[in-house]
């Protein structure tokens, strides 16, 4: 064997001699490891004197790969003599099931924020019910975030109360259905798509609000498409976020450009409907808003186009919504939705 | 919205028995658990109609409901509008209220003169006039319904007003017409600071952005907000001026805004008043009046309606309905639910019916689809099967999705925690000028709660260090971050700035293992033909935010056809400044970097390919190669790479291994020593010494050239 080929041997072997006798807290293997390959008559001794079996060329960096093998080794061992202090000295086993590893060889572990893993959750659902990701700008015009959604000009929401505005021209998206419209614009029917993203709204920050926050919007359009199709589509979702069994229901609401409009429920997870704290007793949670687009959007958009892309007399098509801290906070129990954006690493390892 | 059900019977006829009985029917009808107790669960019925019951005060018929009525209904912000859906969905005929009056004497103008001169802000506006009134206290079954809602009874005539506001959703006021100067009304503009004492509470000087009412001299209320003092009913009030109005919502709105205030009142008007409805709540209230207060009424009443409002009827095709609803629903029982809730039926075809809506529903019932709602509604949501026939599809994946996927698996497998931060900062913070040295864009005043929340983020920097400041107050332990997420960069000319994906990571572990961890993204993200470096900035283009000796560029090297290469900066890398951890009181010095990250995503990457493994032994060599402190490893790897094609001993050589770096005195300032293993093999049979001692040798001597390089002595 070459002594490049015995270097590399002996290298695996010595870390593996001091790691066994620093976790058993054998002073005396440590030692005799020491000896044999860091000693003065030691392996690695040894080594430097073959360095003339090597050809001429290759010497210095085989030498050099050498000093850096004693300082490895060195090291090693140095970390396992520190260890045999704090080892206990009876009955320690070779195989050690009741002790974790120290802090300092522990391999670091890093972890997806909890609004990403839910989002990735959402995607990976829709995604297998035909939904494509598609992204959108945050800084939005009055166009996209109110007009083409069928939001009159004088309606309460337009307010700079109500809106956070760049200037005259520029405004933080409020919604995530400011993507159904830019979508529809650039694309023809069919289309389904669903926009993750962060959406603003001046409001007052504390435990359960923020005026930076998550939502996921949903878009289908296609010929023939019927409320049954939303319900069918969301109910499949939520067996598959919350298992087999869990029901959708929906209860009449309004929303600019939905018609009709819905607010969605699925039987409460943590009780499988029966009633508990999670779902105050009523069987239901609250998953977002939905309903089927209303025509005056379609008819917004075939302005904005101008063609007949979107005919509302030929296609139909549903949206749906939802808020993902507010889900994330139900399936964690998070109780203040402040920790999302803080980040503080007690929180990031915990969830 | 509060709903008492004693006063929602007054327009349901049904006695306790029926009502107990369509309440069950309904319930089993939209297939809904009943409650033990009937107001909750008539409760229940109005939630899966579309008014959220928020909480049930009381129990039994003399409960309270609390509903929530949505912003397109405000013809429910009355206890008639409720009747009318609870009528609807029970199934029950309405009792509809009196409004037939006695008029007698002299026509009302002979009394009282009035003038509208902003028929925009005001486009109806009726008054009114019942003279020889008795002011005094109102009978129990009224006192017992304004209760009901909260209100203290006052005396009869402003009781009546605010029983027909809950009745029918219409403000009215009443005046004293005798305080009236010149017993005119006049419709118009606040003059400048002209002053106004209101009924209660204080309010800003008036500007002539706002409407008021004003008798021949000065204003006497404040157009459907607020009344003033001095112009009220008062128990030595004999003749009254009762207005009914219109007002446009809108203005209404800014008008409260300004003036810091909200009434009843206000808050029906800025959401839509029936506007076709104001004789109707005049003539009731006239007739409530002169029945409990006496008096008489004059005939017909001062009026400005310059441009009457139309009523549209509309149709509704039964196929429409059930293409988009999913359910079929009988044509009889579609006409029925648009019957029960005011829409006067006026022909029916086998295809379709043609309606004309109510008139407080003017607004939100003018197209189809608002009736397939309604039908749809009252017919109720449950009946939808949650059943799909949408044929299956397997969408594609964005490039760029997939690469912040793998980015965000790569840093936290490597011990990074990925955080979110808000893209809202404070722009009294110390801006790393990252991307810009331009300030971060600013909120409009008017949007802005919050000073620490008033600027858009031009770098995640910023936003990194703030965090790794919590965390170290709160002594979280080693801070180690990543963020994916959007800075915001203006972009000259245009109303909205760039938003650019970056990739931003904070290591208070030190420099070499951020740098590693970035070094090795190519890897993470399969690229293909490309990688990233990290090297110097040019002399005097260090930035101010890292500390000089740690900056580097990132760059990213794409393998162009033929020898040629493309680099890009499209990032930094380094320790954070002295000046910068002081400025967020760090007590580490972070290493920290912020990359462009669209720029990696639309890189060439995809399936790498599979090589088969050697079957024949390996022979090392060992190289020591002097080079100067510029090169990288990487440099070096990429050429070992390229060399093996152009060598003879093709597909014999494979990747080299890096040993060891090394630097000192012996070796001269600028310079390093980096120690690797080359590996030669053939796929074939064994290589012997001869023949890999001679490859290994022209193998150095192109390293020597490229590299400006010597061996190590
Ligand atoms: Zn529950």
């Amino acid at each position: 064997m070459s002594l490049q080929d015995d270097i590399a041997q002996t290298r695996a072997e010595a870390l593996a001699a001091f790691d066994a006798a620093g976790g058993k807290g054998d002073a005396a293997a440590l030692e005799a490891a020491r000896i044999k390959y860091i000693g003065a008559n030691g392996l690695v001794k040894a080594f430097m004197k073959r360095l003339g079996e090597v050809p001429k060329d290759q010497k210095p960096a085989v030498g050099q790969a050498l000093n850096a093998l004693k300082d490895e080794l060195t090291n090693a061992h140095d970390a396992a003599k520190s260890r045999l202090g704090a080892a206990a000295p009876k009955s320690v086993s070779a195989f050690d099931v009741t002790e974790p590893l120290p802090p300092e060889r522990q391999p670091a572990l890093g972890k997806l924020h909890p609004l990403t893993r839910t989002v990735n959750e959402l995607r990976d659902l829709l995604r297998a019910l035909g939904f494509e990701v598609v992204e959108g700008p945050e800084v939005e015009d009055e166009r996209h975030n109110f007009d083409d959604l069928n939001i009159p000009p004088d309606h309460p929401s337009r307010d700079s109360f109500d809106t956070f505005f760049l200037s005259k021209d520029a405004l933080l998206r409020s919604q995530t259905s400011t993507v159904q419209v830019r979508m529809m614009e650039t694309r023809k029917p069919p289309l389904r798509v669903i926009a993750p993203g962060r959406v603003y709204r001046p409001d007052i920050i504390d435990a359960t609000h923020h005026s930076t926050f998550h939502q996921v919007e949903g878009l289908c359009v296609d010929m023939g498409v019927s409320m049954a199709d939303l319900k069918g589509t969301l109910q499949l979702f939520v067996e598959g976020l919350f298992g087999e069994g869990t029901r959708i229901r929906f209860r009449p609401s309004f929303f600019p450009f939905t018609e009709p409009s819905a607010e969605m429920d699925c039987s409460c997870p943590a009780c499988s409907g029966i009633g508990c704290n999670v779902c105050k007793q009523t069987g239901w949670v609250e998953l977002g808003g939905c309903g089927m687009v209303d025509p005056a959007v379609f008819e917004a958009i075939n302005h904005a186009r101008g063609d007949k892309a979107y005919d509302p007399e030929v296609w139909s098509g549903f949206a749906f919504g939802f808020w993902i801290e507010r889900l994330a906070m139900r399936r964690h129990g998070i109780t203040d939705i402040r920790r999302f954006l803080e980040n503080d690493l007690r929180f990031l390892r915990q969830i | 919205m509060k709903l008492p059900i004693l006063w929602l019977r007054d327009y349901l006829d049904a006695n306790d028995r029926q009502l107990a009985e369509a309440i069950a029917d309904a319930c089993a009808r939209w297939e809904l658990n009943p409650s033990h107790d009937p107001a909750h669960t008539l409760g229940t019925l109005f939630t899966f109609a579309g008014f959220n019951c928020d909480g049930v005060a009381g129990s039994g018929w003399n409960a309270v409901l609390e509903l929530d009525v949505l912003s397109n209904r405000p013809d429910c912000l009355c206890v008639l509008g409720l009747a009318r859906e609870a009528a609807a969905f029970l199934k029950l005929p309405t009792l509809a209220p009196a409004f037939q009056i006695a008029e007698s004497g002299a026509d009302a103008s002979t009394w009282a003169q009035m003038t509208v001169e902003d028929a925009k802000t005001c486009p109806r506006y009726t008054a009114r006039v019942i003279r020889g009134v008795k002011v005094g206290p109102s009978p129990q079954w009224l006192q017992d319904r304004l209760k009901a809602m909260g209100l203290t009874p006052r005396n009869n005539i402003v009781d009546i007003t605010n029983f027909i506001l809950f009745e029918l959703n219409h403000p009215l006021h009443a005046f004293d017409l005798n305080k009236l100067a010149g017993k005119r009304i006049v419709v118009r503009r606040a003059k400048d600071k002209e002053p106004f004492k209101p009924l209660y509470d204080e309010l800003p000087p008036l500007t002539p952005e706002t409407l008021v009412i004003a008798d021949g001299e000065k204003p006497v209320a404040i157009g459907g907000i607020i009344g003033g003092a001095g112009s009220e009913v008062s128990p030595a009030t004999t003749d009254i001026l009762l207005e009914a109005a219109c007002f446009d919502p809108a203005s209404i709105r800014r008008s409260c805004r300004r003036l810091k205030a909200g009434t009843d009142s206000s808050y029906r008007f800025e959401r839509g008043v029936d506007i076709l409805g104001v004789e109707r709540a005049s003539a009731r209230a006239a007739r409530l009046i002169a029945e409990l207060a006496g008096g008489t009424i004059a005939k017909g009443s001062l009026d400005s309606n310059p441009h009457p409002a139309p009523l549209k009827e509309l149709s509704l095709r039964h196929e429409r309905l059930n293409a988009l609803y999913g359910v079929n629903v009988a044509p009889q029982e579609t006409s029925a639910l648009l019957a029960a809730l005011g829409c006067a039926i006026l022909r029916e075809t086998a295809a379709e019916l043609t309606v004309l809506p109510p008139t407080w529903r003017r607004h939100d019932l003018a197209r189809e689809v608002d009736l397939i709602e309604e039908v749809a509604r009252l017919h109720g949501y449950n009946h939808v099967p949650a059943v799909t026939s949408m044929s299956a599809r397997i969408p594609p994946r964005s490039p760029a999705e997939a690469a912040i996927d793998r980015v965000r698996e790569h840093f936290s497998a490597l011990g990074y925690f990925e955080c979110t931060t808000d893209s809202l900062i404070d722009p009294k913070a110390p801006m790393p000028a990252v991307w810009t040295g331009e300030p971060p864009l600013a909120l409009n005043k008017q949007s802005v709660l919050r000073e620490d929340h008033s600027s858009l983020r031009n770098c995640l920097l910023v936003s990194l260090l703030n965090t790794q400041r919590l965390n170290q107050d709160r002594r979280t332990g080693i801070v180690r971050l990543f963020e994916c997420g959007k800075v915001f960069l203006p972009k000259a000319g245009q109303a909205r700035p760039e938003e650019r994906q970056v990739l931003g990571l904070l290591d208070e572990t030190g420099f070499a293992a951020l740098a590693d961890a970035v070094r090795r993204l190519h890897e993470a993200l399969s690229l293909d033909g490309a990688h990233l470096k990290l090297v110097p900035p040019e002399p005097g283009y260090t930035p101010a935010f890292l500390a000089p000796e740690s900056a580097c560029r990132v760059v990213r090297v794409r393998e162009m056809p033929g020898d040629e290469r493309a680099e890009d900066a499209i990032g930094w890398l380094g320790i954070a400044s002295a000046a910068l951890c002081k400025a967020f009181d760090l007590k580490r010095a972070p290493a920290v970097a912020e990359i462009h990250l669209a720029t990696l995503a639309t890189l060439p990457s995809g399936p790498r390919r599979y090589v088969p493994l050697p079957t024949q032994p390996e022979n090392a060599r060992d190289v020591a190669l002097v080079v100067d402190e510029s090169v990288a490893w990487q440099e070096i790897e990429r050429f070992t790479e390229k060399y093996k094609n152009l060598e003879p001993l093709r597909d014999k050589r494979e990747a080299t291994r890096f040993l060891s770096v090394f630097r000192g005195k012996q070796l001269g300032a600028g310079k390093k020593s980096v120690a690797f293993s080359v590996v030669y093999r053939a796929a074939d049979r064994s290589l012997t010494d001869e023949e890999v001692n001679t490859a290994h040798r022209r193998f150095v001597d192109e390293l020597l050239k490229t590299f400006n390089a010597a061996l190590r002595a």
